[in-house]
Order: structure tokens, then C-alpha cells, then sequence
């Protein structure tokens, strides 16, 4: 793809981040634990278990992880 | 309470056996559509009995959610024939229609032998799936088998002792009291990917041809999910076996570079979810789990698909070897990206009206931190099924791979199942009205879109940031599986080189002990041994009529 369709495609998704980010102050979210309360918090969250489930998973590589012919048959 | 002649798994049993004779595969796709008209014709409440000895079988009764399961099961099955019309493999299609039709008589059994009986029928024909992959399927097939054969071992124990200690033949709630109810428990795991033997998903699903994938993907897991739904709702301890499944299928997924073993781990994955809801037990969560079972083998079945045409066109599976296909696959890439969104929940698809209802469920129960656990897997499947698979498969880089979108059966298959993703998340009332229990959930409020909508597009943004650490690397990742196929493998030669010839001269010396003793015991005792030769009968008279003589005496001066 070329470079300047990718520079587009990056602009308008920050751009839909930006607009459900701050649709906290227009859409009142129904809050069942308090903590979900929290400005934008759907977005926070996604955002922090991401990368947690990320480095776990690179953590628990360090340990599990092989090369493809290790159960060679 | 009606009754009937006709058993729509029976007839698809039957069907199947049938299909190495027959040479039009047109006709094929006219069998699930029979035993759907059947199904369709039988109202709730009918059965099917057979007196066998002293017991009375009931090889079919319909409830809702009998009735739920095996329309997704016929629907599915249409889905894959048309699918496979170009798969040559007579077996493999004659052995998935005998598989589909017995998970069909599992679900619609009313007794334990009857289920027991269909359940060991599905693993054998679920292997010969497997089998006719290709000449590499062959060690994954007997890995497979040997886990199912175990866990049928095990249900089999449960169903014994269950059944003598009850009384009891039907299969309903099980009895938290007996002992045997957790034997029966453990054979239904087993068989819905559960640890530790969550492995045999991701080891056998892939190993089969690039249809056989699809067939398995959606029987197996999914009737564990029924009889886990009928047995044992709301048994807390399923609770933390989902949430474990769920993370387990999240983590080795973005570990993994075979695109069909990152949706095989994703199976994993989302089965946890439909566990969770069962654990949890309340209605709403039972039309969770339900209605999630339907939707999952629905938009499984169609990224497979997309994944299976992939391999059909390209023979390629891995990541590393794959990328840049949106140009010459643009109708799977876009089947494929409907089944990913699909999976991750999005709004206007079928994972999200499924998927909520479980959530929701959490909510009423007031379940927090089960609430975030559950919030937080939603972004990880996003992260390890709905982006990874598109952008490393139609995206990334461009592997400069010659390719067509496959034939036309195969397209068509795509079309219909990403039709129903759409159709079922544009329109949840369809699938509400045929779920076990009411449903007075509005999955569509401003509210749930949003907070859904943010969730998964913060998650897209964090793969993209985090991109460079989930590039794929030829690695595989071990799991509990290792030890039985490196370790116990270890064992045996250990054993094999050293213990056996300890053992040998172990056994070597308890023999020739042994052969002295009965060296010794001939000697003395032997025909001509001092205590063993027989004596003439004169002889005998004679020593008998001195002992009776000595005992006449002893008694007179006593």
C-alpha cells in the first residue's frame, strides 16, 4: 500500500478514537461498579489490558517457547 | 408427550455411512436438510424409547435447548458440505456426517447409556476426520484419540457408579453429592478443551484438511457446552475452569504463527466464556452460554473457512509466510473480516448480542471482579482473533503470493455464514425467541454501543502501537502436553536403556532362586524323593494299623 493511503487510514482512525474517547461528555454510561464510572474508562481499559495481555504473553514466551521441529516425528 | 419413529441423528448416522456410494455431491447437501425437516416436525416434549434389559433408553427428547443445538449443528453441517464439495477425501466426509449426526443424538438423548454411546462414536469418527488430513495427521489423530478414549474411559466410570448409586438412568442436573457426578464432570471437560487438556484442540484441529478444520471446529467443544448446561449450571468451580480457558486461548494465540492454530487456541478461548456462563448459572447466563454457542460456531466455522481457502489456494498456514493477500483474495479477506468482528463482538454482529448476554449476567450477579476479567478478555480477543488473523494473513507485509479467491462452492459457503453473522447481530430477536429462557435484554442501548465501540477500537490501537512485539517467529509454545510427549517419551527410553536391564537382572536372579527351590523341593519331595514316592498299599495297611493300634493304647491308659 502505498505510504500516503496509509498515512490517511492512520488520521482517520485516530480521528474515530478521538470522537469515542470523548463521547463520555454526550453519552451518560450507565456505571454498575463504580470503577466503570470513570471518564472513558471502556477506552482506558481496552487499551491497558492490551498491553498487559501482550507482555504476559511475551513473558510466558520466554519460558514456553521452541523452535517448530522440537517435537520432530 | 408424543412420540415418533424418526431420529434426526440417527438418519444422519445412516446418511453418512452412505456417502462413498454416492457420486453426485449435490445429493450430500440434501441430508441435513432431511433431518432438519424431521427436527423441525417433532414438537417439544417428544420421545423415542427403547427398552433394553432392565433398562428403558431414551434415545430422543426434545427441549428448547435440544432443539437449539441441533439446528446450529444441521445448519453448520450444510454450511460445511457446500463447502467441501471439491474436497475429494470420501472418508472425510463420510465420517463427518456420521460425527454430526451422533453429536446430534448426544444432544437429543434423554438417558446417560444413550449419550455415553454417541459420545464414544463422535471421538472415532472425529479421528478418521483427522486422519484423512494428510499423511502428517496421522501422530495428531492418535494424540487425539488417546485424550478422547481417556476422558470416555473416565465419563464411563462416572456414568457406572452414577447410575448404580442414583438409581437413576436420565440425564438431568447431577447431583453435587455424588461422588460420580465429578468423574462425569471431568469427561465432559475434557472433551470442551478444558485444562490440562486444553492442548488437544490446537494440536489435532489444524493437522486436518483445509475443510476437515471446519467440520471439527464445531462439534466437539459445543456439545460439552450442552451437556455442561444440562448437568451441571451452576457449579461455581466452572467459573474459574472458563476464566482459565479464556486467558490460556488470549495468550497462546498471540504466541502462535500458524494462522489455523491461533484460531484453534481461539476455540479454546471463547468455549471459556460459554464455561463461565454455565458456572455462573442464572438464566440470562444460561441464554448466554446458549445463544454464545450458537453464534461462536457460526463465525468459527466462517474464519476456518476463510483460513482453510487460504491454504487450499496458497498451501501455506504460517504467518511468517503469508501477507499482502487482500489484493488477489479480496472476497475471503472480506469473510474473513466479518467473522473477526464477529468474534471480538462488534456491534451489528452476532458475537455482540451473544456475547453481552453472559456480561450482563455478571452484572446482575453483581460479579465484579469476574465483570473485569470478562471486560478485559473481550480486548484480548480482539487483540488475538479479531486483527491478528486479517492483518497477518490479507495485511502486512506483501508476500508477492499468487492467488485467487477459491471456487465457487467454497465462496458461496463464505457468503451464506457471513450473511448470518450480519443478519443475527442486525436482528437478535430471531435468535432470543428460540433461546432456553426469555429474553428482556436490549442489547442496543447508546450506552452498551459505546462503551463496546471504545473498548475494541483502544485494543486495535494498542496492537498497532505494539505491533513490532507481536511479530511471528517459527516458534511453537509448549503446553501440558509436553509431558507426555517429550517427558513420558523421556521416561520410556530411561526405562527402555537403563531400568529394563536392571530389571532383567532382577528378574534373572528371582528366577534362579526360584529354580533352586524347586530343585530342592523335587529332591525331597519329587516322585522319587524321600517324602513324595508313593508306598505300596501293604505298606500303607500296615502303618495305618500301627497308628490306630498306638491310639487304642493311648486311649485305655488315658
Amino acid at each position: 500500500m502505498l505510504n500516503s493511503t496509509i498515512k490517511k487510514l492512520w488520521i482517520s482512525f485516530l480521528f474515530i478514537l478521538a470522537i469515542l474517547f470523548f463521547s463520555d461528555l454526550v453519552i451518560h454510561r450507565h456505571d454498575y461498579f463504580g470503577v466503570d464510572g470513570f471518564f472513558a474508562f471502556p477506552s482506558i481499559y481496552g487499551f491497558l489490558s492490551c498491553i498487559f495481555l501482550v507482555f504476559v504473553s511475551k513473558a510466558i514466551g520466554i519460558f514456553l517457547k521452541r523452535p517448530e521441529d522440537y517435537y520432530d516425528e | 408427550m408424543t412420540s415418533s419413529l424418526l431420529h434426526p441423528g440417527i438418519i444422519l448416522i445412516l446418511f453418512g455411512l452412505f456417502i462413498p456410494l454416492i457420486k453426485n455431491r449435490l445429493i450430500v447437501l440434501l441430508f441435513p436438510i432431511a433431518s432438519f425437516i424431521i427436527l423441525f416436525s417433532l414438537d417439544n416434549g417428544t420421545v423415542i424409547k427403547l427398552d433394553y434389559g432392565n433398562y428403558e433408553l431414551i434415545l430422543l427428547s426434545i427441549d428448547k435447548l435440544s432443539r437449539l443445538f441441533s439446528y446450529i449443528f444441521l445448519l453448520i453441517l450444510f454450511a460445511t458440505a457446500i463447502f467441501s464439495i471439491n474436497q475429494d477425501s470420501k472418508s472425510e466426509i463420510s465420517s463427518a456426517f456420521v460425527y454430526v449426526g451422533s453429536s446430534i443424538s448426544v444432544v437429543l438423548s434423554g438417558d446417560l447409556i444413550t449419550l455415553f454411546i454417541f459420545w464414544e462414536i463422535m471421538a472415532i469418527t472425529s479421528t478418521i476426520v483427522i486422519w484423512s488430513g494428510s499423511k502428517q495427521s496421522y501422530y495428531p489423530g492418535i494424540r487425539y484419540l488417546a485424550v478422547h478414549l481417556l476422558g470416555g474411559s473416565i465419563l464411563l466410570i462416572g456414568i457406572i457408579g452414577y447410575v448404580n448409586t442414583t438409581g437413576t438412568l436420565a440425564f438431568g442436573l447431577m447431583s453435587p453429592d455424588n461422588i460420580f457426578s465429578y468423574f462425569v464432570l471431568a469427561g465432559f471437560l475434557i472433551n470442551a478443551g478444558a485444562p490440562p487438556f486444553s492442548s488437544w484442540i490446537p494440536d489435532a484441529y489444524p493437522s486436518a484438511s483445509w475443510s476437515g478444520t471446519v467440520f471439527l471446529s464445531a462439534f466437539t467443544t459445543k456439545t460439552a457446552v450442552y451437556v455442561l448446561i444440562v448437568g451441571y449450571a451452576g457449579y461455581q468451580f466452572l467459573i474459574y475452569v472458563g476464566i482459565f480457558m479464556i486467558f490460556y486461548g488470549i495468550i497462546f494465540a498471540i504466541l502462535e504463527n500458524d494462522m489455523r492454530r491461533i484460531l484453534s487456541y481461539s476455540i479454546v478461548n471463547q468455549v471459556g466464556f460459554m464455561i463461565v456462563a454455565v458456572g455462573i448459572g442464572t438464566e440470562i447466563a444460561i441464554n448466554g452460554a446458549s445463544s454464545h454457542a450458537f453464534t461462536h460456531i457460526i463465525y468459527k466455522a466462517l474464519l476456518l473457512m476463510s483460513a482453510g481457502s487460504v491454504f487450499y489456494i496458497t498451501g501455506r498456514t504460517k504467518c511468517t509466510d503469508l501477507g499482502g493477500l487482500y489484493k488477489t483474495m479480496p472476497l475471503t479477506m472480506i469473510c474473513g473480516i466479518i467473522g473477526a468482528l464477529s468474534i471480538s463482538a462488534f456491534p451489528l454482529t452476532s458475537g455482540f448480542i451473544s456475547k453481552s448476554l453472559t456480561v450482563q449476567a455478571t452484572v446482575y450477579e453483581e460479579l465484579k471482579i469476574l465483570w473485569l476479567l470478562l471486560t478485559m478478555a473481550s480486548a484480548g480477543v480482539f487483540l488475538h482473533a479479531g486483527i491478528k488473523f486479517p492483518w497477518f494473513v490479507f495485511f502486512q507485509k506483501d508476500a508477492k503470493i499468487k492467488a485467487e479467491d477459491p471456487p465457487k462452492n467454497m465462496r458461496l459457503a463464505m457468503i451464506l455464514l457471513s450473511a448470518l453473522c450480519i443478519l443475527i447481530g442486525v436482528f437478535p430477536g430471531a435468535l432470543y425467541s428460540i433461546l432456553p429462557y426469555d429474553v428482556k435484554y436490549l442489547p442496543y442501548t447508546l450506552d452498551h454501543v459505546s462503551s463496546q465501540l471504545q473498548l475494541l477500537m483502544f485494543s486495535g490501537l494498542a496492537f498497532f502501537i505494539l505491533l513490532k512485539y507481536l511479530k511471528r517467529t517459527l516458534t511453537i509454545t509448549l503446553d501440558f502436553d509436553w509431558f507426555w510427549r517429550k517427558f513420558g517419551v523421556l521416561v520410556v527410553n530411561l526405562f527402555d536403556t537403563y531400568l529394563l536391564k536392571k530389571i532383567q537382572t532382577l528378574i534373572q536372579s528371582i528366577d534362579n532362586l526360584g529354580t533352586q527351590t524347586i530343585r530342592s523341593l523335587h529332591k525331597h519331595s519329587g516322585p522319587s524323593g524321600m517324602l513324595g514316592r508313593s508306598w505300596s498299599t501293604g505298606n500303607m495297611a500296615l502303618w495305618t494299623a500301627i497308628l490306630l493300634g498306638l491310639f487304642l493304647l493311648f486311649y485305655l491308659f488315658a
